[in-house]
């Protein structure tokens, strides 16, 4: 079973508008189209999951009305939830998509509620009794304020200790602690500022570098955004390239695009994939999601259509 | 129709060892009435619900005439919570728990619901670890 941790969930809203423009004074714009479904990285790797009938449980933090609408929206999805309650209300996150710049979203998210102690005492302990029966756990998105930036760290530990593989998602000063616990894949989102561990990614090489800077704590595999449609996967050994197609991309939603590409990694991997293929198979979920208006592309035949034309190259223990 | 079916695939549980404290604070974020009791590997291991915990605090009289109207002092049923509210879930849980197993027919838990008056009913699997619950909810929605 695959475990997936959020512990800053959001209620996400998403409006897709033919206007929007800040011009000095209160400006009304019309949706065309609303979307709006339960969030945060790692209940979209979970949504993703249910989507090709993949058994997940969705754990973590929530509160108030948007929490009890969070947990409804997953059950609806089949989706296996065991949260923890907080005293405060869960956060909902907006994206506008403006028609015809659809690529370039307004996200507003909330930073989420101040988390306890007590609150995290109470996690763990749960999350400690349901790694008894996860194959996988996926460490995802942002921590909330009061949470320790090591968190991840504690809990890819105790994953490492039962012999549980985990893959973290996560940006900014999270990714270290997190990497330093040698999880199985580390995938830092860039989306915020475009550098890791320190190196700024302004090209192949350095996001290789950073990718090996990883690997030295053990991690096994690390994977990079190279632009919308590349990413660089580095293992200790070697590295791989992808390139999908951009040319005949409609972007219609950006929103869960990269949790489709975790979720399609560890579909791929579960179903004994390599992990090259597995990321290849990911991207291609990724890049369909993007295509479509939900946050998760559920229609099997577009993730084809899109695997089709993802490179895949093996360049060995370096770029030259 | 059978059990895995209709059942909320939620492992919304309290500890054994976890206080009453903490097990009202889940049932009133929650808005749960009642939650299976499982121990540290997910195995349920008792059921404990609201009126457990009411009929912890109220003295054992308040059983025999099923009122509340006899309490002389509100204030009587809170000192009382507070006295008990470090206790473990472990001592006031029901522990001869009534269990489904997800290939179950619904008949059969709809049978145990009716017949044991209860709204709840955990679903375990072979190792009776927790898998859902079902819910009066869930079964009228199924008939429907």
């Amino acid at each position: 079973m695959i475990l997936t941790i959020t512990l800053n969930p959001a209620y996400d809203l998403i409006y897709w508008v033919k206007e929007i423009e800040q011009k000095g004074e209160t400006q009304l714009s019309r949706a065309f189209r609303t979307h709006s479904s339960a969030g945060g990285k790692g209940i979209n790797v979970s949504i993703y999951l249910a989507s090709v009938g993949m058994e997940n449980i969705a754990m973590g933090l929530i509160g108030g009305h948007t929490g009890r609408a969070i947990k409804r929206s997953l059950r609806e999805e089949g989706i296996v939830t065991n949260f923890t309650w907080i005293s405060e209300e869960t956060r909902s996150n907006v994206a506008i998509l403006k028609k015809g710049q659809e690529g370039n979203p307004i996200e507003v998210n909330s930073t989420g509620p101040e988390i306890s102690e007590r609150v995290l005492d109470q996690f763990m302990d749960q999350y400690e009794t349901m790694l008894h029966r996860a194959s996988f756990v996926v460490l995802s998105g942002s921590l909330p304020p009061g949470v320790p930036k090591n968190y991840y760290r504690e809990l890819a530990d105790r994953a490492k200790e039962m012999g549980i593989r985990t893959v973290v998602n996560t940006g900014g000063d999270y990714v270290r602690p997190a990497a330093e616990a040698g999880p199985f894949l580390i995938k830092p989102d860039i989306r915020e500022r475009k550098a890791v561990m320190g190196e700024e990614l302004t090209n192949s090489q350095s996001i290789v570098d950073a990718g090996r800077k990883m690997l030295d704590f053990g991690t096994e595999y690390v994977l990079l955004s190279h632009g919308l449609t590349g990413d660089i996967l580095v293992s200790k050994d070697n590295i791989w390239e992808l390139e999908a197609n951009r040319e005949e991309l409609t972007i219609r939603n950006r929103v869960g695009a990269g949790d489709s590409l975790i979720g399609g990694i560890i579909y791929q991997i579960e179903e004994g994939k390599s992990v090259p293929e597995a990321v290849r198979f990911g991207l291609a979920a990724g890049m369909a999601s993007l295509e479509v208006y939900e946050k998760i592309c559920r229609d099997a035949s577009l993730v084809q259509a899109q695997l089709d034309q993802i490179s895949l190259n093996e360049l060995g223990d370096s770029l030259k | 129709m059978r059990v895995k079916d209709i059942m909320t695939k939620d492992l919304t549980a309290v500890k054994e060892n976890q206080t009453l404290k903490a097990l009202i604070f889940m049932l009133e974020k929650s808005e749960l009435s009642g939650v299976p009791v499982i121990d540290k590997q997910g195995t349920v291991v008792g059921f404990i619900s609201e009126r457990d915990v009411i009929q912890a605090a109220l003295p054992n009289y308040f059983e025999m005439l099923r009122t509340a109207s006899y309490l002389p002092d509100i204030n009587q049923l809170s000192r009382r919570l507070e006295e008990i509210k470090e206790d473990s879930v472990s001592e006031y849980m029901v522990e001869d728990v009534i269990t489904v197993n997800e290939d179950e027919e619904d008949i059969h838990v709809a049978d145990l619901i009716i017949r044991n008056e209860l709204n709840r009913v955990p679903v375990v699997n072979e190792d009776g670890m927790l898998t859902g619950i079902v819910q009066r909810i869930d079964l009228l929605g199924a008939l429907l």
